[in-house]
């Protein structure tokens, strides 16, 4: 869950002058950064959020006052999206990222793993060695 | 009666195990005396020359232990996985939960009854607590603190918020490389971390709205004087706070979490904020959902005008009277009555704070921005919830439809997209 949320804008739209647009992420955003982003979607899309259907010439609709964030397509064309979708490779088959990949939880929970939610106490019943 | 100390669990026995695990430690020189009954307090420590913003802490870290020891308790201090912002590949974040077991697992593992977290960058504070709460012990947290003003030609800049703009600055051929070169350093003056409200002071706030540590702390540049002095008064107050038995779990409540969210929304803090929050209520079993910090915050006002929300830097902060000031200014939108690492409650602690410059920090009658939480959204493109930071975006995209373009940009674990706004047209409104 990378700090890319606030992509930067194309050198084009900088040159022409543009300062913010919409951006729409599953990550996260440094907090020294600024813009009109949408963070933290979740489900992300690397599990097949909705995001991962989303295609080039999609209408998506912003309200943040009614706190809205909807993508216009059809249930059926998304439901044919969602059915030719492919889970992506997982990036680790092994070590510490394979046990993230394995149990990290999403965004709207606090992307802790699911083992570590909780807490143990501090005794320890067994003595040294 | 008092209640036995855990560290005698290991010290205490008079028997070959008592031996040996005093035995050893007392290669160090300790005089006898020291494991007798002594609180045993474990500073925790993410030091690391890797870790720019937490570069300072091993000498926070020796003014803790004189604390520790005026107050009659023994100071152990131990390292644990530093995660570096700057330099880490893919991102911290990857590491935040690991790290967090290192601290867990230290912790409990050792004979301590007591912890002090020395935190600075952004998830070592996270990091850190989460792990504490999972064992439970009393602890305190001492922040590292900021860096100083970035000055560069008259001018200032702030850490994290002048890296967005540097992109901009090359696009117009207005900033060579040797210009670049020197911002690298005029921007980094001391020891410390971001000096914005990005995540390091974000998360140093949340440590402190949530009661974790002395009054005042979070706010001091890492090089003040008051920084040691308070980082030698948390190495007191942990002893106190042992014989207390003022566990972590007495203070997190859902009032303490709710406070730290009120408080998130007034200075303008890190969206970070609400993953790592949500991470520590986790932890220590206290029932908080994404919607809460909408319900909670979403209405509280803006109060201080420091980057990337608006103009000021944490020094400025610091000197316009800093976190004291805001949280006296939010009286009743706070819960006065929860308890602190102090032993005192929030009433108490901010009762006399005085704001020197309304420039830096406002009033609640005027707030540079009425509502300025985070703002949860939900529809069909995020079923279980996505967030935006209203104060750091442009009012007139806040409302939008449009077409969307797909970026191949990230192979981790996120895809990333970008929805452009509908072309040029209303580009020019912007300004």
């Amino acid at each position: 869950m990378p700090e890319v949320g606030n992509v930067d804008l194309p050198k084009k739209l900088i040159l022409k002058g543009v300062k913010d647009m919409v951006r729409i992420s599953d990550g996260r955003m440094s907090g020294t950064a600024y813009g009109t982003v949408v963070l933290h979607v979740s489900p992300e899309s690397t599990i097949g959020g909705t995001l991962a259907f989303v295609q080039d010439g999609d209408e998506i609709e912003l309200n943040v006052e009614k706190r809205l964030l909807q993508l216009h397509v059809s249930e059926e064309e998304l439901a044919k999206r969602r059915a030719n979708w492919k889970a992506p490779e997982p990036v680790a088959t092994r070590g510490y990222v394979k046990i993230y990949l394995d149990h990290v939880e999403q965004a709207d929970k606090g992307a802790d793993l699911d083992v570590l939610v909780g807490k143990s106490g501090s005794v320890v019943e067994r003595d040294l060695h | 009666m008092k209640k036995k100390l855990r560290s005698q669990e290991w010290f205490g026995g008079k028997d070959k195990m008592g031996f040996v695990h005093r035995s050893w430690l007392r290669n160090q020189g300790y005089p006898d005396d020291y494991f007798r009954g002594k609180p045993v307090i474990g500073i925790c420590n993410t030091w690391s020359e890797l870790t720019p913003c937490n570069g300072h802490l091993r000498e926070i870290a020796e003014v803790v232990k004189r604390g520790v020891l005026e107050a009659g308790g023994v100071p152990f201090e131990f390292p644990v996985m530093s995660l570096g912002e700057t330099i880490m590949k893919p991102t911290t974040m990857l590491f935040r939960n690991l790290a967090s077991m290192d601290v867990e697992e230290s912790i409990r593992a050792n004979p301590l009854d007591g912890i002090v977290l020395l935190a600075g960058c952004d998830k070592t504070t996270p990091s850190l607590i989460m792990g504490a709460c999972s064992v439970d012990l009393p602890t305190i947290v001492v922040s590292g603190g900021p860096m100083l003003n970035g000055k560069f030609r008259g001018g200032e800049l702030g850490s994290g918020s002048f890296n967005w703009k540097i992109k901009e600055k090359q696009g117009t051929n207005e900033f060579t490389d040797e210009d670049l070169l020197e911002a690298e350093i005029c921007v980094a003056r001391s020891a410390g971390h971001c000096n914005t409200m990005g995540t390091a002071s974000t998360m140093a706030t949340m440590a402190e709205a949530l009661g974790l540590t002395l009054p005042g702390v979070s706010s001091i540049p890492a090089v003040d004087s008051r920084k040691k002095m308070y980082a030698q008064l948390a190495g007191r107050r942990i002893v106190e706070m042992v014989n207390e038995d003022l566990k972590l779990s007495d203070i997190l409540t859902r009032k303490s979490f709710e406070n730290s969210i009120v408080v998130n929304a007034a200075i303008g803090g890190s969206t970070n904020f609400i993953i790592h929050l949500q991470a520590i209520a986790g932890r220590i079993g206290v029932d908080l959902n994404l919607e809460d910090f909408d319900k909670v915050g979403g209405h509280i006002p803006l109060l201080v005008n420091l980057m990337p929300s608006g103009k000021y830097l944490m020094e400025d902060f610091f000197y316009a009277g800093g976190i004291n000031v805001v949280m006296k200014e939010l009286g009743n939108l706070l819960h006065q009555d929860v308890m602190t690492a102090n032993g005192k409650t929030f009433a108490e602690n901010y009762a006399k704070a005085i704001c020197y410059n309304r420039e830096v920090i406002t009033t609640r009658d005027t707030p540079l921005n009425p509502a300025a939480g985070i703002a949860v959204l939900k529809g069909n493109l995020c079923e279980n919830g996505a967030v935006i930071k209203p104060s750091a975006a442009s009012p007139k995209l806040m409302k939008h439809k449009g077409l969307r373009l797909c970026l191949k940009a990230w192979k981790i674990i996120t895809r990333v997209l970008i929805y452009l706004i509908s072309i040029l047209m209303k580009i020019q409104l912007l300004f």
